[in-house]
């Protein structure tokens, strides 16, 4: 499972979970795939992501260089803020893990690259 | 023929391949990747370990078997010199035999390794090691022969004389205004129309055509013998030839009195009874009487396994035989209900009036059984087959705006994935085969249920789910699975679902799913079994040759990499026309129709939720 997956993913289908969002990440295996860089494809992205929880995701599976703080207020045109974007949107893979939902503590595992979030017909709404 | 019995062309695609020396001839390579493959089939199925120096009187001889139709006898015959024993197996094309020495084996297999048999299928021999796994006797393989009639049913052999026989074959088909014309066989309907799929009649449409006089002679007998009780008044005759069948079914109960009687013409077959997880397998001989009454009538389905020959056991010699079939023209005799409707037999889950329904408390367990574990099973050859995008959803994809997010409903291997660079794609599905092969591609996968989907809302730009809502068991849970997309996608992002039509030829031409069907249109080899179906006995299975008869069905896919062909079934609800588009404007608020029309055997639509985006 890629960075961007976990920025889209919630635990919102379980019953009373309000939110559910953002899912507390833990990575037991990272893998780093190089792929190909392609500037405007990052940053017609980037609008699309949430930051501060891409931020948290490499600093919880021991990323914590691999993106500031925040998102660069010139992104477009700063090449080096855009190369490491598409290095954690991309490139960052959790092989095996787990994410937990913030309200409920449900865990949900990431096994062989694939996160399962299927839930039980009587955990939902 | 299962890949496991034959040792085709599909073999050369195995790894062994690498192993076999170069400096070989092309025949001689060829050659020796059959007996590498041969090795670990038996090594797989039977145990048993070959050898390529005499070390036993046992010698395995593929090429002859059960699923190629030679019988003991024609090997004994043809093997010089002649060995002492053979075993058989029901659905393998390859047989043991011993010999009456080392010496003789040696020989044997010398002589006939490489060589053709019969014009058509070369042998290939080997020697056996440890030949105390081959089984005692042949026989055991013949169970669903041996578990007695089921209860309620009747076979009165010679119920007609063969002069009688030849008249009635003489005298049916002659009118050809009463035959129809079915692709798998050819049907003659009298008194009502019997429906396939529904298996019953309508009482409101009798047929000019009554039970014609030249068969009114043997209906007497059958009144006169006891074995009907009263006169029939709906009969359909089915002209079979060999390798021809029909899938197993249930004549209606609420339409039709019992008993339902069969009289077999021209060819001996077999018949297969099933109820839950039991097989009773039953001889019907030529100019033989069926009578299905009582649990047989009620309880069990009934069918033919479509080949040319069925294996059964060997009454004169012990072990099994083959009993070749030709041309088969059966007569079923009814007699439609009167007066009250319905019924109250003690098998509901066959019974149209007490039966099983799809309801909101077993739509998810039976998703789980006919679908998700169905796929999970499949997954392997399923997604050998499914490598082409339908056009028209490549166009779509195609046409999404850079940086658009997309994401795939039930996105199997991923084929529509990598059509377009500059969207954001992430697939989810139940299975976690399918998913591994797509994700094995570089894609992004999530395993998820599509009634919950795990995404933020108003997200994707666009979604796709392509032939996954027939899945879906009742309209409630239908209705969630569009409003769960609807849910996820962004104001203004676009949606597209395609679901299988129940009419599958609305178009001239035949719809690819059909025609696919026809290519896997060969007989199933001996021995197919089918898989767990038993609680789901209500829905019918289809019949690859036939319209839909209704929404609610199992379809059959055979598995051909499996070792017995075994036959899965996957629930699908077909769709109406009109009907996904319904589904769709129902919602609150209604997105925007773009597009909607059928293509190849689905309905599509295209669609726009409200807002701005």
């Amino acid at each position: 499972m890629k960075l961007f997956t976990h920025n889209m993913l919630t635990s919102k289908m379980i019953k009373n979970v309000k939110v559910g969002y953002p899912l507390k990440l833990h990575a037991a295996e990272v893998k780093v795939t190089p792929s190909e860089f392609r500037s405007t494809y990052v940053s017609r992205m980037l609008p699309k992501i949430d930051w501060g929880v891409l931020y948290e995701a490499t600093q919880s599976i021991g990323q914590a260089e691999a993106i500031p703080q925040s998102l660069a207020d010139d992104y477009e045109k700063n090449e080096d803020f855009l190369r490491k974007a598409h290095h954690a949107l991309f490139e960052i893979e959790v092989i095996n893990g787990e994410m937990i939902c913030p309200e409920t503590g449900r865990k949900f595992p990431i096994k062989d690259g694939i996160p399962n979030m299927l839930v039980n017909e009587d955990e939902v709404n | 023929m299962s890949s496991s019995s034959s040792i085709g062309e599909d073999g050369s695609k195995n790894v062994e391949k690498k192993a076999v020396p170069r400096s070989l001839g092309k025949a001689e390579r060829k050659n020796a990747r059959k007996v590498s493959k041969m090795k670990q089939v038996v090594s797989k199925q039977v145990g048993v370990q070959m050898s390529d120096e005499p070390c036993s009187e046992w010698l395995i001889v593929w090429g002859f078997g059960a699923s190629t139709g030679t019988t003991k006898n024609d090997i004994l015959d043809y093997l010089k010199p002649r060995p002492v024993a053979v075993r058989l197996f029901v659905d393998q094309a390859y047989v043991f035999v011993r010999c009456s020495s080392l010496e003789d084996a040696a020989l044997l297999k010398s002589k006939y390794h490489g060589r053709e048999y019969d014009e058509r299928q070369t042998l290939y021999v080997g020697f056996v090691e440890k030949y105390e796994v081959i089984p005692e006797e042949d026989i055991r393989y013949l169970a669903p022969f041996n578990v007695g009639l089921p209860e309620g049913l009747s076979l009165y052999p010679e119920f007609v004389t063969p002069e009688e026989e030849d008249c009635l074959i003489k005298n049916l088909f002659v009118d050809t205004s009463a035959v129809s014309s079915l692709r798998k066989r050819t049907v003659q309907h009298f008194g009502y129309e019997f429906r396939y799929g529904t298996n019953d009649v309508d009482p409101r449409s009798p047929l000019p055509n009554k039970i014609p006089d030249y068969v009114l002679p043997t209906v007497s007998k059958m009144i006169s013998t006891g074995a009907a009780p009263a006169e029939p008044d709906q009969l359909t005759v089915n002209q079979y030839m060999p390798g021809q069948g029909i899938p197993p079914h249930c004549d209606t109960h609420s339409c039709f009195e019992g008993p339902i009687i069969s009289l077999s013409l021209g060819s001996d077959t077999v018949m297969d009874f099933r109820q839950a997880n039991s097989v009773s397998s039953v001889i019907l001989p030529a100019r033989s009487l069926l009578v299905m009454d009582g649990a047989s009538r009620y309880g069990w389905t009934h069918g033919i396994t479509p080949r040319k020959w069925d294996v059964v056991p060997d009454k004169h010699n012990g072990g099994i035989t083959m009993l070749g079939r030709a041309l088969r023209i059966s007569l079923t005799f009814r007699r439609l209900k009167r007066g009250k409707v319905g019924c109250h037999c003690d098998f509901p889950n066959l019974c149209d009036t007490q039966k099983g329904k799809i309801t909101d408390d077993n739509a998810s367990v039976l998703e789980n059984d006919l679908v998700h574990k169905v796929y999970e099973n499949i997954a392997a050859h399923f997604t050998e087959t499914r490598h082409k995008p339908w056009p028209k959803v490549r166009e779509f994809v195609e046409n999404l705006k850079p940086g658009d997010r997309m994401l795939d409903v039930g996105c199997a291997n991923g084929k529509y994935f990598r059509i377009n660079n500059d969207i954001l794609e992430v697939g989810m599905d139940m299975s976690t085969g399918l998913l591994e092969k797509c994700l094995e591609k570089g894609n992004e996968v999530v395993r998820a249920n599509a009634l919950s989907l795990p995404f933020k809302d108003d997200h994707f730009e666009s979604v796709i789910s392509i032939a996954v809502l027939h899945h879906i068991a009742t309209k409630e849970r239908r209705q969630r699975f569009i409003e769960e997309i609807m849910r996820v996608l962004t104001p203004g992002g676009l949606g597209l679902i395609y679901v299988w039509a129940k009419d599958q030829n609305l178009e001239k031409t035949q719809s690819t799913w059909s025609e696919r069907q026809q290519e896997r249109n060969f007989y199933n080899p001996p021995g197919s079994c089918v898989d767990q179906v038993s609680d789901y006995l209500f829905l019918p299975i289809h019949d690859r040759d036939e319209e839909f008869p209704q929404n609610d069905m199992l379809v059959p896919w055979v598995n051909h990499q499996e070792k017995q062909n075994t036959v899965h079934h996957r629930y699908y609800h077909v769709f109406n026309k009109g009907e996904l588009e319904e589904l769709i404007t129902d919602l609150e608020p209604a997105p925007k129709i773009l597009d909607s029309y059928y293509e190849q055997g689905n309905w599509v639509v295209k669609f726009q939720k409200q807002g701005n985006s």
